[in-house]
Protein backbone atom coordinates (compact mmCIF):
# COMPACT_ATOMS: atom_id res chain seq x y z
CA UNK A 1 0.00 0.00 0.00
CA UNK A 2 1.36 3.44 -0.84
CA UNK A 3 1.60 5.64 2.23
CA UNK A 4 2.38 9.22 2.85
CA UNK A 5 5.28 9.65 5.22
CA UNK A 6 6.63 12.81 6.70
CA UNK A 7 10.11 12.56 8.04
CA UNK A 8 12.54 14.91 9.69
CA UNK A 9 15.12 13.38 7.39
CA UNK A 10 13.51 15.04 4.37
CA UNK A 11 15.32 18.22 3.45
CA UNK A 12 14.72 20.93 0.92
CA UNK A 13 17.38 22.77 -1.05
CA UNK A 14 16.18 26.00 -2.59
CA UNK A 15 18.10 26.82 -5.75
CA UNK A 16 18.36 30.31 -7.20
CA UNK A 17 17.35 28.92 -10.57
CA UNK A 18 15.15 26.05 -11.78
CA UNK A 19 17.04 22.75 -11.69
CA UNK A 20 16.85 20.51 -14.73
CA UNK A 21 19.11 17.65 -13.62
CA UNK A 22 20.40 16.35 -10.31
CA UNK A 23 23.19 13.92 -9.51
CA UNK A 24 25.13 12.79 -6.44
CA UNK A 25 28.92 12.65 -6.30
CA UNK A 26 30.43 9.17 -5.96
CA UNK A 27 30.93 9.65 -2.19
CA UNK A 28 27.40 11.00 -1.81
CA UNK A 29 28.61 14.12 -0.04
CA UNK A 30 27.84 16.53 -2.85
CA UNK A 31 24.67 17.03 -4.82
CA UNK A 32 25.04 18.65 -8.22
CA UNK A 33 22.22 20.45 -9.99
CA UNK A 34 22.31 21.60 -13.61
CA UNK A 35 20.23 24.75 -13.69
CA UNK A 36 18.32 26.60 -16.36
CA UNK A 37 20.73 29.54 -16.23
CA UNK A 38 23.54 27.38 -17.65
CA UNK A 39 25.27 26.83 -14.33
CA UNK A 40 25.89 23.69 -12.31
CA UNK A 41 25.44 24.29 -8.60
CA UNK A 42 27.10 21.98 -6.10
CA UNK A 43 25.57 21.66 -2.64
CA UNK A 44 26.80 19.84 0.43
CA UNK A 45 24.33 16.98 0.86
CA UNK A 46 24.40 17.01 4.66
CA UNK A 47 23.80 20.72 5.16
CA UNK A 48 22.28 21.89 1.86
CA UNK A 49 24.95 24.58 1.78
CA UNK A 50 25.95 25.86 -1.68
CA UNK A 51 29.63 24.93 -2.13
CA UNK A 52 30.48 26.01 -5.65
CA UNK A 53 29.06 26.98 -9.00
CA UNK A 54 30.45 25.84 -12.35
CA UNK A 55 29.48 28.00 -15.32
CA UNK A 56 28.91 26.36 -18.70
CA UNK A 57 29.15 28.24 -21.99
CA UNK A 58 26.78 31.22 -22.05
CA UNK A 59 24.44 29.58 -24.55
CA UNK A 60 24.97 25.91 -23.70
CA UNK A 61 21.53 25.29 -22.30
CA UNK A 62 19.61 23.54 -25.00
CA UNK A 63 20.82 20.04 -24.31
CA UNK A 64 22.61 18.89 -21.20
CA UNK A 65 23.47 15.76 -19.24
CA UNK A 66 24.76 15.28 -15.73
CA UNK A 67 25.69 11.62 -15.13
CA UNK A 68 25.64 9.69 -11.83
CA UNK A 69 28.84 10.45 -9.91
CA UNK A 70 28.66 14.09 -11.03
CA UNK A 71 32.24 14.15 -12.27
CA UNK A 72 31.40 15.76 -15.58
CA UNK A 73 28.70 17.70 -17.31
CA UNK A 74 28.10 17.87 -21.07
CA UNK A 75 26.08 20.54 -22.82
CA UNK A 76 25.51 22.06 -26.24
CA UNK A 77 23.82 25.19 -27.52
CA UNK A 78 23.11 26.97 -30.81
CA UNK A 79 26.67 26.32 -32.06
CA UNK A 80 25.87 22.56 -31.98
CA UNK A 81 29.28 21.83 -30.43
CA UNK A 82 29.07 19.53 -27.40
CA UNK A 83 31.37 20.63 -24.59
CA UNK A 84 32.35 18.55 -21.59
CA UNK A 85 33.48 20.17 -18.37
CA UNK A 86 35.03 18.68 -15.26
CA UNK A 87 32.92 19.46 -12.21
CA UNK A 88 36.00 19.07 -10.00
CA UNK A 89 37.61 22.24 -11.32
CA UNK A 90 35.33 23.65 -14.03
CA UNK A 91 37.90 22.87 -16.73
CA UNK A 92 36.66 22.44 -20.31
CA UNK A 93 37.81 18.90 -21.21
CA UNK A 94 36.40 18.29 -24.69
CA UNK A 95 34.73 20.04 -27.60
CA UNK A 96 32.88 17.65 -29.88
CA UNK A 97 32.06 19.23 -33.24
CA UNK A 98 30.10 17.49 -35.98
CA UNK A 99 26.40 18.05 -35.48
CA UNK A 100 24.84 20.07 -38.27
CA UNK A 101 21.44 20.49 -36.57
CA UNK A 102 20.54 21.35 -32.98
CA UNK A 103 21.15 18.60 -30.43
CA UNK A 104 18.67 17.16 -27.96
CA UNK A 105 19.23 14.29 -25.54
CA UNK A 106 22.79 13.54 -24.38
CA UNK A 107 24.11 10.65 -22.28
CA UNK A 108 27.42 9.47 -20.85
CA UNK A 109 28.39 5.83 -20.57
CA UNK A 110 28.90 4.76 -16.96
CA UNK A 111 32.72 4.74 -17.25
CA UNK A 112 32.67 8.18 -18.83
CA UNK A 113 34.45 6.97 -21.97
CA UNK A 114 31.56 7.46 -24.38
CA UNK A 115 28.95 10.09 -25.02
CA UNK A 116 25.82 9.77 -27.15
CA UNK A 117 24.04 12.78 -28.61
CA UNK A 118 20.72 13.00 -30.43
CA UNK A 119 19.59 15.44 -33.06
CA UNK A 120 15.95 15.47 -34.16
CA UNK A 121 16.83 17.53 -37.25
CA UNK A 122 19.48 15.02 -38.31
CA UNK A 123 17.23 12.10 -37.40
CA UNK A 124 20.31 10.48 -35.95
CA UNK A 125 22.25 9.77 -32.79
CA UNK A 126 26.01 10.29 -32.74
CA UNK A 127 28.29 8.17 -30.61
CA UNK A 128 31.54 9.79 -29.45
CA UNK A 129 34.68 8.22 -28.03
CA UNK A 130 35.87 10.57 -25.28
CA UNK A 131 39.36 9.10 -25.01
CA UNK A 132 40.13 10.20 -28.54
CA UNK A 133 37.43 12.93 -28.62
CA UNK A 134 36.34 11.50 -31.97
CA UNK A 135 32.98 10.57 -33.38
CA UNK A 136 32.62 6.82 -33.74
CA UNK A 137 29.26 6.35 -35.38
CA UNK A 138 26.27 8.18 -36.77
CA UNK A 139 23.30 5.99 -35.89
CA UNK A 140 20.15 6.60 -37.97
CA UNK A 141 17.18 7.26 -35.66
CA UNK A 142 13.45 7.92 -35.97
CA UNK A 143 11.69 11.12 -37.03
CA UNK A 144 11.08 12.59 -33.58
CA UNK A 145 14.51 12.88 -31.99
CA UNK A 146 15.48 10.96 -28.86
CA UNK A 147 13.58 11.90 -25.72
CA UNK A 148 16.32 10.14 -23.78
CA UNK A 149 19.39 8.00 -24.31
CA UNK A 150 20.89 5.48 -21.90
CA UNK A 151 23.91 3.18 -21.99
CA UNK A 152 23.85 -0.29 -20.45
CA UNK A 153 26.09 -0.45 -17.34
CA UNK A 154 28.79 -2.39 -19.25
CA UNK A 155 28.67 0.15 -22.07
CA UNK A 156 27.87 -2.46 -24.71
CA UNK A 157 24.40 -1.16 -25.56
CA UNK A 158 22.94 2.24 -26.25
CA UNK A 159 19.16 2.57 -25.99
CA UNK A 160 17.32 5.53 -27.46
CA UNK A 161 13.66 6.31 -26.77
CA UNK A 162 12.49 8.37 -29.71
CA UNK A 163 9.49 10.67 -29.69
CA UNK A 164 8.24 8.53 -32.59
CA UNK A 165 7.42 6.12 -29.69
CA UNK A 166 9.94 3.46 -30.77
CA UNK A 167 12.88 2.22 -28.72
CA UNK A 168 16.10 1.46 -30.54
CA UNK A 169 18.96 -0.63 -29.23
CA UNK A 170 22.40 -0.16 -30.78
CA UNK A 171 25.71 -1.93 -30.29
CA UNK A 172 28.30 0.62 -29.18
CA UNK A 173 31.04 -1.60 -30.61
CA UNK A 174 29.75 -1.91 -34.16
CA UNK A 175 27.13 0.82 -34.39
CA UNK A 176 24.65 -1.83 -35.55
CA UNK A 177 20.98 -1.35 -34.81
CA UNK A 178 20.30 -4.52 -32.84
CA UNK A 179 16.60 -4.05 -32.23
CA UNK A 180 13.71 -1.67 -32.76
CA UNK A 181 10.89 -2.03 -30.27
CA UNK A 182 7.71 -0.70 -31.87
CA UNK A 183 5.16 -1.97 -29.35
CA UNK A 184 4.63 1.29 -27.50
CA UNK A 185 1.97 3.75 -28.67
CA UNK A 186 3.18 6.85 -26.83
CA UNK A 187 6.51 8.43 -25.93
CA UNK A 188 8.97 7.25 -23.29
CA UNK A 189 10.51 10.12 -21.30
CA UNK A 190 12.80 8.24 -18.91
CA UNK A 191 14.88 5.05 -19.05
CA UNK A 192 17.11 3.38 -16.49
CA UNK A 193 19.11 0.13 -16.46
CA UNK A 194 19.24 -2.03 -13.35
CA UNK A 195 22.82 -2.00 -12.03
CA UNK A 196 23.38 -5.60 -13.22
CA UNK A 197 22.31 -4.54 -16.73
CA UNK A 198 19.67 -7.26 -16.98
CA UNK A 199 16.63 -5.02 -16.73
CA UNK A 200 15.73 -1.84 -18.55
CA UNK A 201 12.91 0.25 -17.13
CA UNK A 202 11.19 2.74 -19.45
CA UNK A 203 8.29 5.05 -18.70
CA UNK A 204 6.57 8.11 -20.09
CA UNK A 205 3.26 9.46 -21.31
CA UNK A 206 1.08 6.47 -20.37
CA UNK A 207 2.18 6.53 -16.68
CA UNK A 208 3.31 2.91 -16.84
CA UNK A 209 6.79 1.57 -16.13
CA UNK A 210 7.73 -1.14 -18.62
CA UNK A 211 10.52 -3.40 -17.39
CA UNK A 212 12.30 -5.30 -20.12
CA UNK A 213 14.55 -8.29 -19.63
CA UNK A 214 17.39 -7.30 -21.95
CA UNK A 215 18.44 -10.92 -22.50
CA UNK A 216 15.38 -11.62 -24.61
CA UNK A 217 13.77 -8.15 -24.80
CA UNK A 218 10.46 -9.23 -23.36
CA UNK A 219 8.49 -7.09 -20.93
CA UNK A 220 8.74 -8.89 -17.59
CA UNK A 221 6.76 -6.40 -15.55
CA UNK A 222 4.51 -3.37 -15.84
CA UNK A 223 4.21 -1.04 -12.87
CA UNK A 224 1.10 1.13 -12.77
CA UNK A 225 0.09 3.64 -10.13
CA UNK A 226 1.87 6.87 -11.00
CA UNK A 227 -0.95 9.43 -11.33
CA UNK A 228 0.84 11.59 -13.94
CA UNK A 229 3.06 11.10 -16.96
CA UNK A 230 6.41 9.76 -15.79
CA UNK A 231 9.02 12.42 -16.49
CA UNK A 232 12.00 11.09 -14.50
CA UNK A 233 13.08 7.72 -13.18
CA UNK A 234 16.10 5.93 -11.75
CA UNK A 235 17.07 2.57 -10.32
CA UNK A 236 18.79 2.68 -6.94
CA UNK A 237 22.49 1.74 -7.11
CA UNK A 238 21.72 -1.47 -5.16
CA UNK A 239 19.01 -2.43 -7.66
CA UNK A 240 16.40 -2.82 -4.94
CA UNK A 241 14.38 0.27 -5.74
CA UNK A 242 13.05 2.19 -8.69
CA UNK A 243 12.00 5.79 -8.19
CA UNK A 244 9.56 7.46 -10.59
CA UNK A 245 8.52 11.10 -10.74
CA UNK A 246 5.58 12.63 -12.58
CA UNK A 247 4.58 15.69 -14.54
CA UNK A 248 0.96 16.61 -15.18
CA UNK A 249 0.17 16.32 -18.89
CA UNK A 250 -1.39 19.78 -19.05
CA UNK A 251 1.38 21.67 -17.27
CA UNK A 252 4.66 21.11 -15.49
CA UNK A 253 3.48 23.78 -13.07
CA UNK A 254 0.86 21.44 -11.58
CA UNK A 255 1.56 19.22 -8.54
CA UNK A 256 2.91 15.70 -9.00
CA UNK A 257 3.98 12.59 -7.10
CA UNK A 258 7.22 10.68 -6.61
CA UNK A 259 6.87 6.95 -6.07
CA UNK A 260 9.54 4.70 -4.53
CA UNK A 261 8.97 1.17 -5.82
CA UNK A 262 10.47 -1.96 -4.36
CA UNK A 263 11.34 -4.04 -7.39
CA UNK A 264 11.25 -7.38 -5.57
CA UNK A 265 7.60 -7.03 -4.62
CA UNK A 266 6.48 -4.46 -7.20
CA UNK A 267 4.94 -2.40 -4.40
CA UNK A 268 5.24 1.29 -3.59
CA UNK A 269 7.22 1.84 -0.39
CA UNK A 270 6.84 5.57 -0.24
CA UNK A 271 4.88 8.32 -2.00
CA UNK A 272 6.13 11.89 -1.96
CA UNK A 273 4.46 15.02 -3.24
CA UNK A 274 5.85 18.00 -5.07
CA UNK A 275 4.26 21.30 -6.05
CA UNK A 276 5.48 21.10 -9.67
CA UNK A 277 6.45 18.49 -12.23
CA UNK A 278 9.58 16.41 -11.57
CA UNK A 279 12.49 17.22 -13.87
CA UNK A 280 15.10 14.79 -12.52
CA UNK A 281 15.68 12.10 -9.90
CA UNK A 282 18.96 10.81 -8.46
CA UNK A 283 19.78 8.32 -5.73
CA UNK A 284 22.66 8.52 -3.30
CA UNK A 285 25.41 5.90 -3.81
CA UNK A 286 24.28 4.07 -0.64
CA UNK A 287 20.72 3.88 -2.04
CA UNK A 288 19.37 5.54 1.12
CA UNK A 289 18.46 9.02 -0.11
CA UNK A 290 16.47 10.08 -3.14
CA UNK A 291 16.92 13.57 -4.53
CA UNK A 292 14.44 15.07 -6.94
CA UNK A 293 14.17 18.43 -8.62
CA UNK A 294 10.89 20.05 -9.61
CA UNK A 295 10.15 22.47 -12.39
CA UNK A 296 10.55 25.45 -10.07
CA UNK A 297 13.61 25.86 -7.87
CA UNK A 298 13.28 23.13 -5.26
CA UNK A 299 15.34 20.01 -4.72
CA UNK A 300 14.00 17.59 -2.12
CA UNK A 301 16.22 15.05 -0.37
CA UNK A 302 14.10 12.27 1.07
CA UNK A 303 15.04 9.16 2.97
CA UNK A 304 14.12 5.81 1.58
CA UNK A 305 12.44 3.23 3.83
CA UNK A 306 14.65 0.46 5.13
CA UNK A 307 14.12 -2.81 3.41
CA UNK A 308 11.66 -5.07 5.18
CA UNK A 309 12.95 -7.85 3.05
CA UNK A 310 15.90 -6.68 1.03
CA UNK A 311 16.18 -8.47 -2.26
CA UNK A 312 17.47 -7.72 -5.67
CA UNK A 313 15.11 -7.47 -8.61
CA UNK A 314 13.56 -10.78 -9.50
CA UNK A 315 11.02 -11.88 -12.01
CA UNK B 1 14.39 5.62 -80.33
CA UNK B 2 15.41 5.89 -76.73
CA UNK B 3 13.71 8.86 -75.05
CA UNK B 4 16.10 11.61 -74.10
CA UNK B 5 15.91 13.07 -70.58
CA UNK B 6 16.76 16.70 -70.06
CA UNK B 7 17.49 18.29 -66.74
CA UNK B 8 15.35 21.24 -65.68
CA UNK B 9 18.37 23.45 -66.22
CA UNK B 10 18.86 22.19 -69.79
CA UNK B 11 15.21 22.83 -70.60
CA UNK B 12 15.41 26.36 -69.20
CA UNK B 13 18.61 27.03 -71.16
CA UNK B 14 16.86 25.88 -74.34
CA UNK B 15 13.92 28.17 -73.50
CA UNK B 16 16.25 31.14 -73.12
CA UNK B 17 18.10 30.36 -76.38
CA UNK B 18 14.79 30.11 -78.27
CA UNK B 19 13.38 33.26 -76.75
CA UNK B 20 10.69 31.37 -74.79
CA UNK B 21 11.93 32.74 -71.51
CA UNK B 22 12.92 36.39 -71.78
CA UNK B 23 14.05 38.91 -69.23
CA UNK B 24 11.73 41.85 -68.61
CA UNK B 25 14.71 44.02 -67.76
CA UNK B 26 18.36 43.98 -68.82
CA UNK B 27 20.18 41.01 -67.29
CA UNK B 28 22.63 38.31 -68.36
CA UNK B 29 21.41 34.88 -69.45
CA UNK B 30 23.03 33.23 -66.43
CA UNK B 31 21.30 35.69 -64.09
CA UNK B 32 17.99 35.11 -65.81
CA UNK B 33 18.44 31.36 -65.43
CA UNK B 34 19.41 31.60 -61.76
CA UNK B 35 16.54 33.97 -60.97
CA UNK B 36 13.99 31.76 -62.70
CA UNK B 37 15.22 28.62 -60.97
CA UNK B 38 15.15 30.26 -57.57
CA UNK B 39 11.63 31.58 -58.09
CA UNK B 40 10.44 28.23 -59.36
CA UNK B 41 11.95 26.38 -56.42
CA UNK B 42 10.44 28.74 -53.90
CA UNK B 43 7.00 28.29 -55.42
CA UNK B 44 7.06 24.62 -54.43
CA UNK B 45 9.34 24.81 -51.47
CA UNK B 46 8.99 21.89 -49.09
CA UNK B 47 6.83 22.65 -46.06
CA UNK B 48 9.16 23.54 -43.18
CA UNK B 49 9.65 20.99 -40.44
CA UNK B 50 8.83 21.57 -36.78
CA UNK B 51 9.38 19.41 -33.73
CA UNK B 52 7.27 16.31 -33.19
CA UNK B 53 6.60 17.11 -29.53
CA UNK B 54 5.94 14.60 -26.78
CA UNK B 55 2.31 13.70 -27.53
CA UNK B 56 2.37 11.77 -30.79
CA UNK B 57 0.41 8.54 -30.50
CA UNK B 58 0.53 5.66 -32.94
CA UNK B 59 -2.56 4.00 -34.34
CA UNK B 60 -5.01 6.89 -34.74
CA UNK B 61 -8.17 6.05 -36.76
CA UNK B 62 -8.66 7.09 -40.38
CA UNK B 63 -11.63 9.27 -39.50
CA UNK B 64 -11.83 12.89 -40.63
CA UNK B 65 -14.46 13.93 -38.07
CA UNK B 66 -12.75 14.66 -34.76
CA UNK B 67 -15.43 16.97 -33.44
CA UNK B 68 -18.26 15.45 -31.45
CA UNK B 69 -21.62 17.20 -31.02
CA UNK B 70 -21.42 19.65 -28.13
CA UNK B 71 -17.62 19.80 -28.00
CA UNK B 72 -16.50 23.20 -26.72
CA UNK B 73 -14.48 25.38 -29.07
CA UNK B 74 -14.88 27.03 -32.46
CA UNK B 75 -15.71 24.42 -35.12
CA UNK B 76 -12.77 24.22 -37.50
CA UNK B 77 -12.20 22.61 -40.87
CA UNK B 78 -8.62 22.12 -41.98
CA UNK B 79 -7.80 20.76 -45.38
CA UNK B 80 -5.36 20.77 -48.21
CA UNK B 81 -3.42 18.70 -50.67
CA UNK B 82 -0.25 16.71 -50.32
CA UNK B 83 2.09 17.75 -53.16
CA UNK B 84 5.66 17.19 -54.24
CA UNK B 85 8.16 19.95 -55.00
CA UNK B 86 7.07 19.92 -58.67
CA UNK B 87 3.51 20.71 -57.65
CA UNK B 88 2.17 17.24 -58.46
CA UNK B 89 -0.08 15.26 -56.13
CA UNK B 90 1.68 12.69 -54.00
CA UNK B 91 0.15 9.23 -54.10
CA UNK B 92 -0.22 7.02 -51.07
CA UNK B 93 0.34 9.73 -48.45
CA UNK B 94 -0.79 9.26 -44.85
CA UNK B 95 -1.42 12.34 -42.74
CA UNK B 96 -1.34 12.02 -38.96
CA UNK B 97 -2.88 15.02 -37.20
CA UNK B 98 -3.25 15.57 -33.47
CA UNK B 99 -3.95 18.54 -31.25
CA UNK B 100 -5.10 19.63 -27.81
CA UNK B 101 -8.79 20.12 -27.09
CA UNK B 102 -10.44 23.50 -26.44
CA UNK B 103 -9.04 23.46 -22.88
CA UNK B 104 -5.49 22.76 -24.03
CA UNK B 105 -5.43 19.07 -23.08
CA UNK B 106 -4.19 16.22 -25.21
CA UNK B 107 -5.98 12.92 -25.00
CA UNK B 108 -3.16 10.50 -24.23
CA UNK B 109 -5.44 7.67 -23.07
CA UNK B 110 -7.55 7.49 -26.22
CA UNK B 111 -7.65 9.12 -29.66
CA UNK B 112 -9.76 12.27 -29.22
CA UNK B 113 -8.57 14.91 -31.71
CA UNK B 114 -6.27 12.44 -33.39
CA UNK B 115 -6.51 10.98 -36.88
CA UNK B 116 -4.41 9.26 -39.48
CA UNK B 117 -5.90 10.32 -42.78
CA UNK B 118 -5.61 8.90 -46.26
CA UNK B 119 -6.08 11.75 -48.79
CA UNK B 120 -8.71 11.13 -51.49
CA UNK B 121 -8.01 10.52 -55.19
CA UNK B 122 -7.60 14.27 -55.69
CA UNK B 123 -4.90 14.31 -53.04
CA UNK B 124 -7.18 16.21 -50.69
CA UNK B 125 -7.32 15.65 -46.95
CA UNK B 126 -9.91 17.26 -44.70
CA UNK B 127 -10.39 17.18 -40.98
CA UNK B 128 -13.43 18.49 -39.09
CA UNK B 129 -12.39 19.49 -35.60
CA UNK B 130 -12.36 22.42 -33.17
CA UNK B 131 -9.83 25.21 -32.78
CA UNK B 132 -7.13 23.85 -30.43
CA UNK B 133 -6.87 25.43 -27.00
CA UNK B 134 -3.88 27.04 -25.35
CA UNK B 135 -1.83 25.33 -22.69
CA UNK B 136 0.66 27.03 -20.41
CA UNK B 137 3.76 25.12 -21.49
CA UNK B 138 3.31 26.07 -25.14
CA UNK B 139 1.01 29.03 -25.48
CA UNK B 140 0.34 29.12 -29.25
CA UNK B 141 -2.57 27.15 -30.72
CA UNK B 142 -1.30 24.47 -33.07
CA UNK B 143 -2.08 21.23 -34.85
CA UNK B 144 0.67 18.63 -35.16
CA UNK B 145 1.27 16.90 -38.48
CA UNK B 146 3.20 13.81 -39.48
CA UNK B 147 3.07 13.11 -43.20
CA UNK B 148 4.57 10.00 -44.77
CA UNK B 149 4.43 8.92 -48.41
CA UNK B 150 6.32 6.35 -50.47
CA UNK B 151 9.40 7.86 -52.12
CA UNK B 152 9.29 10.98 -49.95
CA UNK B 153 10.93 12.17 -46.78
CA UNK B 154 8.63 11.87 -43.78
CA UNK B 155 7.67 15.37 -42.70
CA UNK B 156 6.99 16.42 -39.11
CA UNK B 157 5.47 19.87 -38.83
CA UNK B 158 2.83 22.04 -37.15
CA UNK B 159 0.08 24.38 -38.28
CA UNK B 160 -0.55 27.67 -36.46
CA UNK B 161 -3.36 30.20 -36.72
CA UNK B 162 -2.93 33.86 -37.60
CA UNK B 163 -5.94 34.71 -35.40
CA UNK B 164 -4.23 33.31 -32.29
CA UNK B 165 -4.10 35.99 -29.55
CA UNK B 166 -0.50 34.86 -29.05
CA UNK B 167 0.46 36.71 -32.26
CA UNK B 168 -1.32 39.88 -31.11
CA UNK B 169 -2.83 40.48 -34.53
CA UNK B 170 0.59 40.71 -36.17
CA UNK B 171 2.17 37.32 -36.90
CA UNK B 172 4.84 38.92 -39.11
CA UNK B 173 6.14 40.82 -36.13
CA UNK B 174 5.41 38.40 -33.32
CA UNK B 175 5.88 34.92 -34.72
CA UNK B 176 9.27 34.42 -33.07
CA UNK B 177 8.02 35.46 -29.64
CA UNK B 178 9.28 33.04 -26.96
CA UNK B 179 10.89 30.91 -29.73
CA UNK B 180 7.59 29.05 -30.08
CA UNK B 181 7.25 29.14 -33.88
CA UNK B 182 10.22 28.66 -36.18
CA UNK B 183 8.64 29.48 -39.54
CA UNK B 184 6.28 32.32 -40.39
CA UNK B 185 4.74 30.39 -43.27
CA UNK B 186 3.30 27.79 -40.88
CA UNK B 187 0.98 30.48 -39.48
CA UNK B 188 -2.07 30.43 -41.74
CA UNK B 189 -4.96 32.85 -42.23
CA UNK B 190 -8.35 31.75 -40.93
CA UNK B 191 -11.56 32.07 -42.94
CA UNK B 192 -14.93 32.19 -41.25
CA UNK B 193 -17.93 30.54 -42.95
CA UNK B 194 -21.51 30.61 -41.97
CA UNK B 195 -22.90 27.19 -42.60
CA UNK B 196 -26.52 26.39 -41.72
CA UNK B 197 -26.92 26.69 -38.00
CA UNK B 198 -23.46 27.75 -36.96
CA UNK B 199 -20.35 29.48 -38.18
CA UNK B 200 -17.13 27.58 -38.54
CA UNK B 201 -13.53 28.51 -39.18
CA UNK B 202 -11.56 27.04 -42.06
CA UNK B 203 -7.86 26.89 -42.81
CA UNK B 204 -6.14 25.67 -45.95
CA UNK B 205 -2.86 23.90 -45.37
CA UNK B 206 -1.22 22.32 -48.39
CA UNK B 207 1.78 20.16 -47.65
CA UNK B 208 4.82 19.94 -49.93
CA UNK B 209 7.00 16.86 -49.45
CA UNK B 210 10.59 16.44 -50.58
CA UNK B 211 11.61 13.38 -52.54
CA UNK B 212 13.49 10.84 -50.46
Amino acid sequence: MPYEQTSSLDRLIQSDEPVRLVSFSADGQTLAGACRDGKVRLWETASGKLLRTVALGPEDRRSITLPPGARWVAAAGPDKVIKIWSLANGELLHRLAGHTQPTGALAFSRDGKMLASSSAGERAVRLWDLESAKQRFILPDGFGGAANLVFSPDGELLVGANYDTNLRVWSTRTGALLRTIEDLLVSIFASSFSPDGIYLACAGVDRTVYVWNTRNWTVTRKLTGQPEMISAMTFSPDGRLLVTGGTDASSFQNPAKILVWEMGSGTVLRTLSTAHGVTSIAMSPDSRVVAFADARNAITLASVPEAGISKAITQ
Amino acid sequence: MKPQHFSRREILEACIVRGLLVAGMPMSQSRLLALWQRTENEANRPTPAEVLGPFFKKGAPNSPVLRAPGDPGIPLRVGGKVLNTHGALVAGARVDVWHADHHGKYDVQGYRYRAKLAPDEKGQYTVETVMPGHYPDRPAQHIHYLIAAPGHKTLVTQLYFATDPFFEGNPDKNYQKNSIVQNRELIRPVMLYESPGSPHAAVEFNIVLEAA
